[in-house]
């Protein structure tokens, strides 16, 4: 069977506090290099990634295989939101 | 009155809701590892605290996914009741079996102390025989509850929130909030009203030799409950 290669996203929901985003970007600010008029990180949210290898019959099946793993599994939808991407394992 | 403790790899209160049904209330109690079928005859099911899985993924997600939590859907289903006490909590929300998740405490801390909880109502089968204010402890870093507006408007509206966090007045206040959950919420019941979820660990405080009684109100309740309607079996 044909197999691609899935990267799944996992990211807390806009709506949802991230108070590990929050602390990162908090000590951010001890880096020299953002401090003082350097750059200024926004808006940090912390999530996860999940890497791994589909075989299916064909790339839809696959697609939705990996959809229904994320919404069900990988994701808590109350507090989560993902996103996917497949490319060829060729 | 026959009740099943459910054993995760990784939780760790099963003995301590053992001691407290068995030893304390009297209870038929026993512990049912999840990787067997649930004994199909019990009053009440207690998924007991712990780190199930390692909180691997999120807490409680992979408990959720074993073969058992269909016999404790099933359970449920016909009405039997069902407690989640921290972890436990956690999986049945992560069930779906209650609304919700617990994500991570707003201070990244893990707190083990004692809370003040208030009861908000004598009318549910796990909080009958409970006073308005109870001492139990908390230990737990994921108890920050969190549901959508509809969600949390539904639960307020249908007296579905048991237990809030509070100070020793009763005053559900911010600074009596030690995880961040919305609107200090520290218990709930789904809508059918046989199944509890709470951060809080009633089972801890049974016996005054560990500091404690205000938990046997809940479980009295629970014997108030089932010995009004004989059990569901």
């Amino acid at each position: 069977m044909p197999a691609w290669k899935a990267e799944v996203t996992v990211t807390p929901k806009r709506e949802v506090a991230d108070p590990q985003g929050q602390a990162i970007e908090k000590a951010l600010g001890h880096l020299p290099s953002f401090s003082g008029g350097g750059p200024v990180i926004k808006g940090l949210r912390a999530g996860k990634v999940f890497n791994f290898t589909i075989e299916a019959a064909d790339e839809g099946t696959a697609s939705a295989a990996v959809e229904e793993l994320a919404n069900r599994v990988l994701a808590n939808h109350n507090t989560e939101q993902f996103a996917f991407r497949l490319r060829s394992d060729a | 009155m026959k009740c099943a403790i459910v054993v995760f790899p990784g939780s760790n209160c099963e003995r301590d809701c053992l001691y407290a049904t068995r030893d304390v209330m009297g209870w038929n109690s026993r512990l049912a590892w999840h990787g067997e079928p649930l004994p199909v005859d019990c009053d009440l099911v207690i998924v007991p605290g712990g780190f199930s899985h390692g909180d691997y993924l999120r807490a409680g997600a992979l408990a959720a996914l074993s073969p058992i939590i269909n016999d404790i859907r099933a359970h449920a289903e016909r009405g039997g009741m069902l407690l989640g006490i921290c972890n436990g909590f956690q999986v049945l929300s992560e069930s779906g079996l209650l609304p919700g998740a617990l994500v991570v405490n707003n201070d990244l801390r893990f707190h083990c102390e004692d809370s003040y909880l208030r009861c908000e109502h004598t009318d549910s089968p796990f909080t009958s025989a409970c006073p308005p204010m109870l001492r139990i402890p908390i230990a737990h870093r994921e108890g920050n509850f969190r549901a959508s507006d509809a969600v949390i408007e539904e639960l307020e509206t249908e007296g579905r929130v048991l237990f809030r966090y509070a100070d020793s007045t009763g005053s559900a206040s911010p600074a009596a909030n030690p995880n961040g959950s919305i609107n200090n919420i520290a218990g709930i019941i789904n809508r059918a009203g046989n199944v509890c979820g709470m951060m809080p660990h009633p089972e801890r405080v049974c016996d005054p030799l560990l500091g404690g009684t205000d938990g046997k109100y809940l479980f009295e309740s629970i014997a108030h409950a089932l010995a009004s309607t004989g059990g569901v079996g």
